[in-house]
């Protein structure tokens, strides 16, 4: 074989692994587009209870000292978040913890029914966003729950959520406030 | 008749599927609640009502009672059933007002008649919580056969595990009818009805 020879079929190898590793690099990129991400979708926040409710049953006695103590009490208001979170990529996900500026504390939490008795668990391992599916945070199962909440939330509000993920993800939710019923 | 029957529950069985497309989990055929047969007497007890005034379950004689225990720092069972305690009341249109809604409070610690006052009238007017001291809680409990423990309760944010189904006290002022969490208001409302036509 000539020198020249093995040059020319040593540019060829060199065409086909440049070719293969561009393929790949592309191939990588699409997985990374926004579109395989994860998303979240009908999240909502549930209305804490309304405040004057009190003040009007309470003789519609609105003084100033009446008010004050309403809000002292509503200190410790709290209410739950829902949404779908979906995971179009080949890698399952898992959603570590949830915050927002407008409570004092957010914690994952799961409803669950041991026959008729009603538990409430703070779920200490977060929650497993299969590969190529989705998880649903629902009434009666699993929410996100918000304690010592700021200010009343009413319809019209919007409350926003950051959520966190094992991959390292970060995701921003809008979520409206829905009615109390 | 028979036929007429099968119509019904088939309807019953449609209704539950489609909630259960919603955001209720999927519900397999609603059940129409436990019947007690006979019913069974329960002691008197003494509460205090969201007004602050004291109230005895006797009080209440000659109402159909619909009862649910939770705590109002419950952010999703408990609004849920006082939701669907609202569609009972309005499914009972000018018979509702033979009816008294309670929700007894099984967090007598933080639940203050001035914090039940806005819980419960942010759902209606009428509606009544009653909340008391643990140990009156606990003899209510034994009676209508409730469990409730507190969980972590050195935390300030502590939860409470309770039995979540709804309860109706007769006329008389004896446990009647036990519904299981989530029934059907539609259901509720034909089994209060009922009780109030004997």
């Amino acid at each position: 074989m000539s020198s020249k020879r093995i040059m020319r079929l040593a540019g060829v190898w060199i065409v086909i692994a440049i070719a293969i590793a561009t393929a790949v690099y592309v191939g990588r990129n699409t997985d990374d587009e926004s579109a395989r991400d994860i998303t979240v979708r009908d999240a909502w926040v549930r209305a804490t209870v309304p405040e004057m409710a009190a003040t009007e049953s309470m003789g519609g006695m609105a003084t100033m000292e009446a008010v004050d103590t309403m809000t002292s009490l509503e200190s410790d208001r709290v209410t739950a978040a829902y949404m779908i979170i979906e995971n179009p990529s080949d890698d399952p996900d898992r959603l570590l913890s949830a915050s927002s500026e407008i409570a004092a504390t957010v914690e994952i939490h799961e409803t669950t029914m041991d026959g008729e008795v009603m538990h409430m668990r703070p779920v200490e391992d977060g929650v497993t966003v299969p590969a190529n599916g989705q998880v649903e945070l629902k009434p009666r199962g699993l929410h996100i729950m918000l304690m010592g909440v700021r200010d009343s939330l009413e319809p019209g509000d919007t409350v926003t959520l950051t959520l966190k993920f094992e991959s390292g993800r970060t995701i921003t939710v809008e979520a409206p406030v829905r009615p109390l019923e | 008749m028979k036929f007429l029957l099968v119509i019904m529950s088939l309807m019953v069985m449609l209704g539950g599927c489609s909630q259960g497309g919603g955001e209720a989990q999927p519900t397999s055929t609603p059940l129409p609640g436990t019947v007690l047969d006979p019913p069974r007497d329960v002691a008197d007890f003494t509460l205090t009502a969201h007004t602050g005034e004291p109230m005895k379950l006797s009080d209440l004689r000659g109402k159909s009672v619909l009862i649910f225990f939770g705590y109002t720092h419950c952010p999703d069972v408990c609004p849920l059933t006082l939701a669907e305690f609202k569609k009972v009341k309005t499914e009972l249109g000018s018979s509702a007002g033979q009816v008294a809604f309670v929700f007894i409070s099984v967090d007598g610690e933080r639940d203050t008649p001035e914090r039940l006052t806005q819980y419960v009238t942010a759902f209606d007017p009428d509606f009544i919580g009653l909340t008391g001291d643990d140990s009156t809680l606990r003899t209510i409990s034994r009676d209508f056969g409730v469990f409730f423990q507190r969980q972590n309760s050195n935390d300030t944010n502590y939860l409470v595990d309770h039995t979540a189904s709804s309860f109706v006290v007769d006329p008389d002022g004896r446990l009647h009818i036990v519904y299981p969490f989530d029934t059907d208001p539609a259901i509720i409302a034909q089994g209060i009805r009922k009780l109030l036509e004997k």
